[in-house]
């Protein structure tokens, strides 16, 4: 009978121990799919950041590789412009 | 005796058995494949593809712009779902519901994609006159309209309908106007029939809605800073602002937000 009574104190503690650890790694599990949400916006906005930093330098090398401007023409003369439409 | 001992022998198999099938378990998965479109031109539709294993239901959650945390804005039990933001952007994602856990999809975004102010020069000054979105990153970038190559890449450009670029007032044209533009440098090509708005007071709200008379070929730019709405011709609404004014060199500075769910015409950044 004690034997008996030991057994069923050892199967208690390994069910309570048992169901703890998954109820861990699902709050790890759901703390780390939280950062990673949140290192995927960041990522976002760096790739955004990125491209704008790209766009830039472009357009400076354009710049710089361009002659001193010489415009077509700069007389000043009143414009006539088209037909508005709406569309 | 050898009973005494085979007694806590099964019980601890039993106790095995119902360690491993009885306790909660990761039995769910999250929505895949979540996708953002325009339901009407103010509210947005939610589609997702649904886990291996059912859900109980689906939990959908939204974060408007300035706001600090989600909140469930609807539950669904199919694969999609029809939201009414009020005239707000934000973020999206859907919860799978399995009893008391949920798994999250994802987040997908209405908010308007920014592009920095860059420079934008008259047709005949010195510099790119052209503007255009691409159609995957949706970051605005310049243009030359000189040639015919960036017709498919050009969603407005500088002109002053004018030879030279002194004249004054400068204007935001759609691509299309190019070729007859007076400034003469822009070839003939499938430059694309876009359409912006009048001016626009408040650049937070909803932009226009598109009607052949909110939506024009050209505005004159008569004040700085200005507002414009841009509508595309394959229906995305885009955002400009016109800052900056230097007619010695000919340019004006450019900034803008982009729409990058198609007919959507929510703007608040």
């Amino acid at each position: 009978m004690k034997k008996l009574t030991i057994a069923l104190i050892l199967l208690a503690v390994i069910f309570i121990v048992g169901c703890q650890a998954p109820q861990d790694v699902k709050a790890e599990m759901d703390k780390q799919a939280e950062q990673i949400k949140m290192l995927e916006t960041k990522l976002a906005e760096h790739a955004t950041a990125f491209e704008q930093l790209k766009m830039d330098y472009e357009q400076h090398m354009v710049d710089l590789h361009k002659k001193t401007a010489t415009p077509t023409q700069t007389k000043t003369t009143t414009p006539q412009p088209p037909t508005r439409v709406g569309r | 005796m050898k009973k005494l001992y085979l007694i806590p022998a099964l019980l601890i198999a039993v106790g095995a058995v119902v360690l491993f099938t009885g306790c909660e378990d990761i039995i769910g998965d999250k929505p895949t494949n979540v996708i953002l479109s325009a339901a009407t031109d103010t509210s947005v539709m939610i589609t997702w593809a649904a886990p291996a294993t059912a859900p109980d239901k689906y939990l959908i959650y939204f974060k408007g712009v300035g706001q600090a945390s989600y909140a469930s804005v609807g539950e669904a039990t199919t694969t999609t779902f029809t939201h009414n933001p009020g005239g707000a952007t934000g973020k999206y994602f859907v919860a799978a519901k399995y009893g008391s856990d949920e798994y999250d999809s994802d987040v997908k975004s209405t908010e308007p994609i920014a592009t920095a102010s860059t420079s934008l020069s008259e047709l005949n000054a010195t510099g790119n006159s052209g503007y255009g979105w691409n159609r995957t990153s949706f970051a605005g970038t310049t243009y030359s309209m000189a040639e015919a190559a960036n017709a498919s890449a050009v969603d407005l450009y500088l002109t002053n309908f004018a030879a030279g670029f002194a004249a004054t007032p400068y204007n935001i044209a759609s691509p299309d106007m190019g070729p007859t533009d007076p400034g003469g440098v822009v070839p003939a090509g499938s430059w694309r029939v876009n359409a912006i708005s009048d001016p626009i007071t408040d650049p937070q709200l909803p932009l226009p809605k598109h009607t052949t008379t909110t939506y024009f070929n050209y505005i004159p730019l008569n004040a700085y800073p200005t507002y414009l709405a841009v509508y595309t011709a394959d229906g995305y609404y885009g955002l400009i602002k016109i800052d900056g004014l230097n007619t010695g060199a000919g340019t004006v500075t450019i900034e803008s937000r982009f729409q990058a769910v198609k007919g959507l015409r929510l703007i608040q950044h």
